[in-house]
């Protein structure tokens, strides 16, 4: 069984990508996708709201197909938001770059998802050259994650760089980590095993970019069946509960 | 099928868990891949790269292997160097990494290192990149001129040319180009960002001028693998 917790629409493309997804789905084996509509950096409230009935409209679509609401700490209405999602039935939370993760302005939607027990996915990604001025990278990860012990993140694609990403936060029990994206180095998985457990390794694929790239991660690395059943979905399962 | 793009040896930047000639085989033959062109990562480093080619001849001499040797085309005296590697090896190509040493690939050094390449009758490498550029840690990469590229695959040296680590959407650009010469490939290693990369070059009708690489072990060879054989 393969959940892939970390795949997107992109408001621009949304047809293309939404017919992409499901052929994923059906020539690899996929059972199960969560995906958030993202678009611009810096999008608008009409943006955000668009964006959340295109993820909400392509899971009424296909049973396979999970939601993450996507939500904008700087709007003054990143709650009400939320809260709709999770009357429409989606099952996490996804943060992007508008923002930084440890912005005083995320506390009140850190709060109200360790309320609701709900996870947060959060980009992370250091880039040696193109940073973007918002774009969150592991030590914001971290300090939001000390911050609030409770609160359950879920840091994407390995902090970007894993070498950078991983030691932030290997201490520190409420983040995960996926390696979703075009990224795979020989040995990064290997790496985040060993220093996270695979306990704390969640498999996703960044699509509609990709997606052969990260099942050939899993199978490339020294791993257990065991260690593979809990990447592939059992931690996405137990991390979403009730919402998978 | 053969793996174009393979390397063995030391990468600085990170600990490499499996870069030997017997962990090159065993993912190969786990795969069917018959025999590769090999180079020597540490090679790439070496102020004289040949003292990393000499550990490679040693390492895959008797093996399936191909030998491809390393140059840095801004160093002096590089046709002391192909000599010297014509006289010691039984090599079947040369591998250049102009992001990493940084040199125009449009100078004039580059075109006397290309008629080097085509006196002594050997395939000649080019490392488009080095893995992805956002995450270079002490060196940054500096990619050449895809405008450069574009001259080479002109072929104005005919050599058999094989242009590695390129993107699906990289290699379409150059397509006006690409049918020019017969001894002109790519190779797969960088393909991933089409999620049914074969699909879409075959759609460009360009996928007969992509051949499998690796870049084992700087990539996961399953990932590349998959992609090649599954989209």
């Amino acid at each position: 069984m393969i959940i892939d917790m970390h795949a997107h629409l992109w408001d621009k493309n949304d047809k293309k990508d939404s017919e992409t997804i499901i052929k994923v789905l059906d020539a690899f084996s996929i059972d199960k996708v969560f995906i958030s509509t993202l678009q611009d950096y810096y999008p608008t409230k009409e943006d955000v709201k668009r964006y959340n009935k295109k993820t909400h409209d392509f899971m009424m679509r296909d049973s396979r197909i999970g939601g993450f609401i996507y939500t904008d700490p700087v709007h003054d209405n990143s709650i009400d938001v939320i809260k709709k999602g999770l009357d429409e039935g989606f099952s996490a939370l996804k943060l992007w770059v508008s923002c930084l993760v440890d912005d005083q302005r995320v506390n009140k939607i850190a709060e109200f998802c360790i309320k609701e027990k709900l996870p947060i996915l959060a980009h992370a990604f250091k880039k040696s050259n193109g940073q973007l001025p918002y774009e969150t990278t592991a030590i914001h990860i971290r300090n939001l994650a000390l911050r609030y012990p409770e609160l359950v993140i879920i840091m994407a694609h390995f902090g970007g760089n894993s070498y950078d990403g991983i030691r932030c936060i290997e201490d520190l029990p409420n983040v995960y980590s996926d390696f979703s994206g075009t990224i795979f180095r020989g040995d990064d998985l290997s790496y985040a095993v060993e220093h996270l457990g695979a306990k704390r390794v969640l498999f996703g694929t960044d699509l509609p970019t990709g997606c052969l790239q990260c099942i050939g991660q899993v199978e490339g690395a020294d791993l257990t069946n065991e260690q593979k059943e809990l990447i592939y979905y059992k931690n996405t399962q137990r991390i979403l509960g009730e919402r998978v | 099928m053969i793996d174009y793009n393979c390397m063995i040896g030391q990468w600085p930047f990170r600990y490499l868990r499996k870069n030997t000639v017997d962990d090159l085989k065993k993912v190969h033959e786990k795969h069917q891949i018959e025999s590769g062109y090999v180079s020597n990562l540490s090679s790439v480093f070496y102020h004289d790269p040949f003292e990393g080619d000499k550990i490679l001849f040693n390492s895959i001499k008797d093996s399936q292997y191909k030998m491809v040797i390393s140059m840095n085309v801004a160093l002096p005296n590089l046709y002391r160097d192909i000599k010297m590697a014509n006289e010691s090896f039984a090599y079947e190509g040369i591998r250049i990494y102009p992001s990493i040493h940084k040199y125009d690939l449009k100078s004039s050094k580059f075109d006397e290192f290309c008629h080097m390449v085509k006196e002594a009758n050997k395939k000649l490498f080019i490392s488009y990149r080095m893995g992805d550029v956002r995450l270079d840690y002490l060196i940054n990469q500096q990619l050449p001129d895809i405008l450069s590229i574009k001259s080479i695959i002109n072929n104005p040296y005919d050599l058999e040319l094989y242009v590695l680590n390129l993107k699906a959407q990289e290699i379409t650009a150059l397509r006006d180009e690409l049918f020019k010469s017969s001894s002109v490939f790519f190779d797969s290693s960088d393909i991933k960002h089409e999620t049914f990369a074969r699909e879409y070059l075959k759609e460009k009708g360009i996928d007969e001028k992509v051949v499998f690489g690796s870049f084992f072990p700087l990539y996961t060879f399953e990932s590349n693998y998959l992609i090649y054989t599954k989209t």
